[in-house]
């Protein structure tokens, strides 16, 4: 279950080729908004993903340090 | 301005993919090393949770015994079912087959819920005692799982490497001849595991299915809680948690389990919905992957769980193209005249098309029988077929909405 990229293409070369902006059209080019604007969001949360694996690493970390010291005493 | 720049978005999305698709494919081309200690002795048990299975479980089972080799037994966990599973078990009458009966109120609580049961059993059978946890090998068959006769001497050697937790297998369909839709399902699991599975082998980050799956009884003994989860793909969430505590998963490609394809357009949509809503509820497994496992492979695993989310959103493109079509060719009859340049059909063509060609190449290579023009047809069939994922999608997001978690599972026939 992956994306598939071929009607993708198709759909933006269409939209891109399209001469006149007939109602069709506009409405061809809100899904494709609605599309990269989803694709924005998904973007902004693999960011907040990585921030916050960044962060759980390094706590599990800083956690782990305390630990060793504190069996070194 | 922000009109444009959601519409670069859309194209954004679709390169992604493409890079993904392509860098997987172009991984999946590598050789592989493999790594290990001498062979040690081995037991492998065959673990096969059955509900209502009458019709299938005796061909399976047949297969299994008449395996290679003697390290092996099969246990069948009869779920409480309706039919004569039980029975055709019995009938069978192998010393190397163990019937394991649950009964309701306990029974019938999942796939999952089965296997945990059946590996409660197994751990206090005597066979087990012989060897350490290390060197028993825990293989989950579907009831209409047909393994390959040389399965065991292709899986074995993955184990001689003690970091090896599981080892999944290639999936095939029997019926493949059965028509164009069992064909498909053969192409796409050749391609899955060909392509992407090969490919995660270098990444660190194969996945388990939930047919032919060999995992070591020390690794399931090291996951904190049972094995399978109760998540509706309780193989994708047992894969994850392996890679979590540290072992490597490997994907033979010399061996695969033969199952069933569906046969009707409208099973086919049921199951795959039902993997769909699988795959969301696995999304719990995050955190998980961002504490625990290593960036390479937590990135990919990332990937492959959001993938329900990147299929929904590129749902919207074909309409968004099917509009756009339209749009032009109410446009060109208005202005007497094609509106839209011949060359861009070439384009089309090889946007949409041009993947078909590896995949194509991939299945080619498994089925060479097949001949070549009507492999490629089939690869631009294949294309197509894709498209039951935007259908199923939608389907599993209904479901999920709606609050029902729960599925009947697939019949065979």
């Amino acid at each position: 279950m992956y994306a598939k990229p071929s009607i993708g293409l198709l759909a933006v070369a269409g939209a891109a080729a399209m001469p006149t902006a007939t109602p069709v059209f506009r409405v061809a080019r809100i899904l494709l908004q609605v599309t990269g604007v989803g694709f924005g969001l998904y973007c902004a949360g693999a960011a907040v993903l990585l921030l916050a694996g960044c962060w759980m690493r390094w706590r599990d970390a800083a956690a782990g340090r305390r630990r060793s010291t504190a069996e070194g005493l | 301005m922000i009109s444009d720049l959601t519409v670069v978005g859309s194209v954004g999305l679709i390169a992604l993919a493409v890079l993904y698709n392509t860098g997987m494919f172009g991984l999946s081309r590598r050789s592989h090393r493999r790594t290990g200690e001498q062979p040690r002795p081995r037991l492998y048990v065959f673990i096969l949770a059955c509900l209502n299975e009458e019709k299938v479980i005796a061909a399976s089972l047949s297969r299994i015994t008449s395996l290679r080799g003697d390290n092996f037994v099969a246990m069948v966990i009869d779920d409480a079912s309706d039919d004569g599973t039980a029975q055709v078990v019995r009938d069978i009458g192998s010393p190397k087959v163990a019937l394991y009966q649950r009964k309701l109120p306990n029974a019938r609580r999942g796939k999952g819920a089965a296997l945990n049961a059946g590996l409660r059993r197994l751990r206090e059978a005597r066979i087990i005692q012989h060897y350490d946890p290390h060197d028993v090998i825990i293989c989950v068959v579907d009831a209409d799982g047909r393994l390959d006769p040389h399965i065991l001497q292709e899986v074995n050697p993955h184990f001689d490497d003690p970091a090896t937790g599981a080892v999944q297998v290639g999936v095939r369909m029997y019926n493949r001849k059965q028509g164009l839709l069992a064909r498909l399902q053969d192409m796409e699991f050749v391609v899955y595991g060909d392509i992407f599975q090969s490919a995660r082998r270098h990444i660190g980050s194969v996945g388990m299915g939930g047919n032919g799956q060999f995992m070591r009884l020390s690794a399931l003994d090291s996951l904190p809680g049972e094995p399978w989860s109760d998540c509706l793909t309780e193989d994708l969430d047992l894969g994850v948690r392996l890679l979590a505590e540290g072992w490597n998963n490997v994907h033979c490609l010399t061996a695969a389990v033969h199952q069933q394809a569906v046969l009707s357009l409208g099973r086919l949509l049921r199951q795959r919905s039902r993997w769909f809503q699988g795959h969301m509820q696995a999304a719990r497994l995050a955190p998980l992957i961002l504490r625990k496992i290593a960036p390479r492979p937590a990135v990919d695993l990332l990937y492959h769980l959001s993938s329900p989310v990147l299929l929904l959103l590129t749902s919207l493109l074909p309409l968004s193209f099917l509009l756009a079509l339209i749009g032009v060719g109410v446009a060109s009859v208005s202005a007497g005249h094609l509106l839209l340049s011949p060359w861009w059909l070439p384009w089309f063509y090889l946007m949409t098309f041009g993947v078909a060609s590896a995949y194509t190449h991939v299945y080619r290579k498994r089925e060479p029988d097949l001949g070549f023009l009507r492999c490629v047809l089939l690869g631009h069939v294949y294309v197509l077929y894709g498209y039951i994922w935007f259908v199923s999608g939608w389907w599993a997001v209904g479901r999920t909405i709606r609050g029902r978690q729960t599925w009947l599972k697939t019949a065979r026939t």
